[in-house]
Formats: structure tokens, C-alpha cells, sequence
């Protein structure tokens, strides 16, 4: 029986979770909305990050939160150096090779990972990591709390950049007109690469912030990859605030989903939402008419 | 003034007459080589190759991006299996089924896909979303073994079942697929349907401009490429006697098969077969070479090619040789133009 206090407290984990969804989406919208390009390699930039909290936690014992600031150094880097030496080729070419071209990059990095640190499921085990609070008669776990304040935080954090940063201005410009913006003097390229490098590591730090309580393994990133396409889909490709209110939405409809059905089946709603998205409205919740 | 001759090959036709020559090498090799371990490697070769080819047909001559291929693949191996092992029918007819069952299900995809306009990546996101969406259903069916997955038991060696005591049958079994379905893929792009293809991935506002029923031709090829897919699903499933989700509808496998035909060459007759004749070998060596505690290795490998291969060979190996072909008959005919002006001058 599915009772109230069930409800809500799957509805709190969903929203929860949902914040660390938007968080991912916000990343790949970036990207898409700036260059087009669908990052099939999303997923594995996530669980890049997770792996950095992890070895930062267990042989330098640095904590999981400051991990945030070293993972987002890490990933722009290596955002920004992808994005240069193979995206940007590939940028003029046909569509098709540039998603086999994140495709490619995808199975390099979850393989390069199952390499260097085998398959096996890994945990990170820190003080708070089973801490947890009640409010009401609702369990609210603590990591997941802080990841999702983090979250929004570093959301907001984002949107300001891109709102009031001549940097972010000039990534803007660059989405929406790409041949104006180099009239005026924006310097594209640039813009391109500190989108991808920003895009990606978003990605890093939300596996970062879901590090505490997430297993970590190299195959992690294929699932978040997919939920990020659906709120990206669902939220309008490349609009930044339907990412954050996709990955809320798909967020609830996961725990709501896994309580009312198997759990094992959650990702059947996400998908089944994806499809119908597609269908009937594939500009998504906030696109006007193609 | 003698009459210039025109080139004597185009490329298709002696990628053709390639095609033929590595095919009867391919026939002879179970004379050779007899180690049941290589034999197994060529038997996978060819089954990649297989799919790679049906594949090549939807994304790589048709141009749609069908990203989730595996799932007519997955579609194919259980819709046989179920009926080999709960009801005993024998895996030919299933073959047949399967080759239906996926049928059905790439008319469903293109008239969804189609009915609402999906294209490009929109398209390639429905594919792989529905692909793995199919994964976790059958995940959740108990008949079908849910994540355990199906071990098909022997019931005895024979054609009917399917099931041999040598690993040499299952060999020209996949090899007979393997030239049935390149030749498929020559007859389609020598002929006009094979013109619509090749429009629909070059330009299809222009092809519909120019009379191309883009919605026909569309759903045309995701079924021709659908069906024989699932037929692929049961070989394969009969040849490894055994299958579970991750197996048949898992990424890992599913771009496996778009890489050999990426790499390779898409939209070319050989690609496919060439990428996994090299690939194929390629893996299961480092997977001997590493051993079992370094899985990830060949898929890295893979992964480094494909990226390597989009930068620098976007045509694939066989868009190498073509360009290098084309180079070549340039100068020859350059020089037989020549020769042709000099003899007309001195007449």
C-alpha cells in the first residue's frame, strides 16, 4: 500500500535527486545550446567526477565537497582540451559523425575506466554518508540534501555567469547567432570551448556531490547520460532553466514511478516520458512551434 | 579520332568484385585453419560483419541515424529462442519469425519516428531510448528469464535444431548471411532505390523537391535493415546458446556493430565486412593478451579508433581506398587521354 507518508517521502527523494538530475542537464543543454551537438559522452564526464571524489577521499583524504572545486578544474581542462583538438574539427561535418564522435569518446572513457579501476562497484564511506534528519514524519538523508543545495547553488551560480559575464554573453551570443556573434568580435571558438569545458563539468560535479551515496562504477555514467537526454528533450534542447525544471520533473516522476511500480522498472517512466515527449511535443515543455 | 573509352570499373563494381574475392577466401578458410578458437573468432567476425552490414544499409546508405539498432538484433534472438526452447520449433522457422518480429518493429519505429517528423539527432535519441527501454522490459519478464537471461539447451545435433557438433557449420552459415546480405546491399545500391537512399542521407528536402516519396523510402529501408537484423539475433543466439539482455540489447554490443561499419567505411559495400574482419580479430586478441582482468581494453581500443577514424577518415577505410582509386584512374585516364591527342596529331 502506497500510504501519504510514503508518497511524500518519495516525492522529497525525487525532488532531491532531481536537483542533481537538473544539475547534469543543465550541462549537456549548455553544450547543445551553444553547439549544436548532442555529448553522448555526457554520462562519462559524470562518472569521471565521481572517481576524482573517490580517490581524492581515499588516498588523500580530501572530503567529497571540497573535491567540488578540484573536479571542476579537472573536467574544464579536459573539457576545453576535447572540445579543441576533436570536437571543433568535426563541428562543419556531417551531424552523424559528430555524435559517433562523443559516442567514440563515451566508450574510450567508461573503458579507459574499467581499466585503470576494474568494474567493481565502489562506495565511498564518509562520516555523514547514512546521517540523515527528520522533518515530520520524513527522513530527509543528509548528502542528499547537501547535493542538491550544491546543485541548485552552482545552477544559479551558472545562470548568473551566463547572464552577467562578458564570457557568458559571448557564449550566449554565440548560440543564438553564431555569424553575428563573430561580427561583433566575439571570439566563437573560444566561447565554444569554455561552453563545452563548463558543460562537462557540471557533469563532473554532480557525480562529485552524488559521490557520498552512489555506488561508483565505470559503467554509472550510461544511466544519468539517458535521464539527462530526456530532461534536456523534455525542458526544450538548449534552454537552461527547462533543464532545472525537467530534471526536478523527471526527478518526482522516478521515486513517484519506483513506488507505485517496481522499483527496477523507474527508468521505464523516464523513457516512456522521453518517447512521448518526442512524439508529441520534440521542441519540449518551453519551444514554441519549429 | 578514337573514340575516348571510358574508365573500366566504377568503384561499386570492383568493390563488388572484392567482395567476391574475400568471400571465396573466406570459404576456404575452414580448409586451413583448424583450430576451433580462430574458427570462433572468424565465426563472430562474420556475425559482426553481419550486422554491421544491415546496419550500413539504414545508417550508412539511407543515412538515418539509428543509434539503437540493437534492438531489432535483440528483438530477432529472443522472439527465435522463445520459440526454440519453450515449444521446440525448429530455430529456421524462428529465424523466419524473428526476421518478422523486427519487421514489425521497425514499422513501428519508422511510422512513429516518421508520423512526428523525428530527424537527425531527435531521431538517434528515440532509437536508443526505445532500445534500451526494451532492454529493462525484458529485464522484467520472468518467461524470458528476466536479467538471467535464456540458456538454450542442446536437443540434439541437427540441421532442424540448428545445432552442430562442429563449429565449421555455424562458420558458412554466417558466411552464406554474410554474402547474402552484401549482395542484397549491391543489388539496392546499383539499382534506383538504392539513388533514393543515397538522397534521403544527402539532402532530403532536395530529394522530396524532387519527387522522392522520403516517407516511403524511409520506412523501406529500416524494415529491409530490421528484418534481416533479428534473423542475425537468432544465428547469433544459436551459435553462443545463450542470451540475456545486456548480451542483445546492451550498448556495449550495440555500437560494437556501428563502429565496424564506421570504421570500415559507411555507406560503402565492404565496409562493414572489412572493419569487422580487422576489428573483430583485433579484440578478441587483446582480450587473450590482457586475459579476463582487463576487460575494458578492446572497447578502448575501439573507442580511441572510432574517434580517430570520424577526425581523420570520416569515409572509413574503404573511403580511403576509394579516394585513392579515384586518384589513381584520374591519372591513368590523364595518360590514355594523352596518348590518345598525341595519335591524333601525328595522323
Amino acid at each position: 500500500m502506497i500510504t501519504a507518508q510514503i508518497f511524500w517521502q518519495s516525492f522529497i527523494n525525487g525532488i532531491l535527486m532531481g536537483g542533481i538530475y537538473a544539475l547534469v542537464a543543465v550541462g549537456l543543454t549548455l553544450i547543445y545550446g551553444v553547439m549544436n551537438i548532442m555529448n553522448f559522452a555526457h554520462g562519462e564526464f559524470l562518472m569521471l567526477g565521481m572517481y576524482i571524489s573517490y580517490w581524492a577521499f581515499t588516498l588523500l583524504g580530501i572530503d567529497p565537497y571540497l573535491s567540488v572545486v578540484i573536479a571542476f578544474l579537472i573536467l574544464f581542462l579536459i573539457g576545453t582540451l576535447i572540445e579543441k583538438t576533436m570536437i571543433e574539427p568535426v563541428l562543419k561535418g556531417q551531424p552523424l559523425n559528430q555524435l559517433l564522435l562523443t559516442i567514440g569518446i563515451s566508450l574510450f572513457l567508461s573503458n579507459m575506466a574499467v581499466f585503470l579501476w576494474s568494474s567493481d562497484n565502489r562506495s565511498l564511506q564518509t562520516t555523514y554518508s547514512n546521517t540523515s534528519f527528520n522533518l515530520g514524519n520524513i527522513v530527509l538523508h543528509e548528502p542528499r540534501l547537501v547535493a542538491f543545495l550544491f546543485a541548485v547553488v552552482i545552477s544559479i551560480v551558472l545562470y548568473i555567469f551566463l547572464q552577467k559575464t562578458k564570457i557568458g554573453k559571448g557564449i550566449r551570443a554565440a548560440s543564438q547567432h553564431k555569424e553575428g556573434a563573430l561580427l561583433v568580435g566575439i571570439d566563437v571558438k573560444k566561447s565554444y570551448m569554455i561552453a563545452f569545458g563548463i558543460g562537462v563539468a557540471c557533469a563532473g560535479i554532480a557525480g562529485v556531490l552524488l559521490s557520498p551515496f552512489f555506488y561508483i562504477n565505470p559503467t554509472v555514467g550510461a544511466a544519468f547520460s539517458f535521464t539527462a537526454y530526456v530532461i534536456v528533450v523534455l525542458g526544450t534542447m538548449g534552454n537552461f532553466v527547462g533543464a532545472l525544471i525537467g530534471g526536478l520533473i523527471i526527478g518526482i516522476a522516478e521515486a513517484i514511478g519506483g513506488i507505485v511500480f517496481m522499483p527496477s522498472l523507474k527508468q521505464v517512466i523516464s523513457f516512456g516520458i522521453f518517447i512521448l515527449v518526442l512524439l508529441f511535443k520534440p521542441t519540449g515543455l518551453f519551444g514554441g512551434q519549429q | 579520332m578514337i573514340k575516348e573509352k571510358k574508365n573500366t570499373l566504377t568503384w561499386t563494381q570492383l568493390e563488388f568484385r572484392l567482395a567476391l574475392i574475400i568471400f571465396v577466401a573466406l570459404a576456404c578458410v575452414p580448409l586451413i585453419i583448424k583450430q576451433p578458437y580462430l574458427i570462433h573468432i572468424f565465426i563472430m567476425a562474420l556475425l559482426y560483419a553481419y550486422v554491421a552490414q544491415c546496419w550500413n544499409l539504414l545508417g550508412g546508405v539511407a543515412g538515418q541515424f539509428s543509434i539503437g539498432h540493437i534492438m531489432y538484433f535483440g528483438v530477432g534472438a529472443y522472439a527465435a529462442i522463445f520459440l526454440f526452447t519453450k515449444m521446440s520449433i525448429s530455430p529456421w522457422i524462428g529465424m523466419v519469425f524473428a526476421g518478422i518480429m523486427a519487421a514489425i518493429l521497425g514499422l513501428f519505429v519508422s511510422f512513429l519516428g516518421l508520423r512526428y517528423g523525428l530527424k537527425g539527432d531527435y531521431y538517434a535519441l528515440f532509437t536508443l531510448a526505445l532500445s534500451q527501454m526494451l532492454k529493462l522490459i525484458v529485464t522484467n519478464i520472468k518467461t524470458l528469464g528476466g536479467a538471467m537471461g535464456i540458456y538454450i539447451p542442446l536437443k540434439g545435433f541437427s540441421l532442424v535444431n540448428m545445432q552442430f557438433r562442429t563449429k565449421i557449420a555455424y562458420f558458412y552459415i554466417a558466411l552464406v548471411m554474410v554474402v547474402v546480405i552484401t549482395f542484397i546491399v549491391y543489388r539496392i545500391i546499383t539499382t534506383r532505390i538504392g539513388m533514393y537512399f543515397v538522397a534521403l542521407r544527402e539532402n532530403e528536402s532536395a530529394a522530396e523537391a524532387l519527387g522522392v516519396d522520403t516517407t516511403r523510402y524511409k520506412t523501406i529501408a529500416t524494415i529491409i535493415s530490421a528484418v534481416f537484423t533479428g534473423m542475425g539475433g537468432t544465428l547469433f543466439a544459436m551459435y553462443t546458446m545463450y542470451i540475456d539482455p545486456e548480451i542483445t540489447f546492451g550498448l556495449g554490443p550495440n555500437f560494437e556493430f556501428i563502429l565496424m561499419a564506421i570504421i570500415g567505411g559507411k555507406g560503402s559495400l565492404l565496409g562493414p565486412v572489412v572493419g569487422s574482419l580487422i576489428l573483430k580479430p583485433l579484440a578478441e586478441f587483446t582480450r587473450a593478451i590482457f586475459g579476463g582482468g582487463r576487460p575494458g581494453v578492446f572497447l578502448m581500443i575501439y573507442g580511441a579508433l572510432l574517434a580517430t577514424v570520424i577526425l581523420f577518415l570520416p569515409n572509413g577505410l574503404m573511403g580511403l581506398l576509394q579516394r585513392s582509386y579515384r586518384q589513381l584512374s584520374v591519372s591513368k585516364q590523364k595518360v590514355i587521354n594523352q596518348g590518345i591527342q598525341e595519335i591524333d596529331t601525328t595522323r
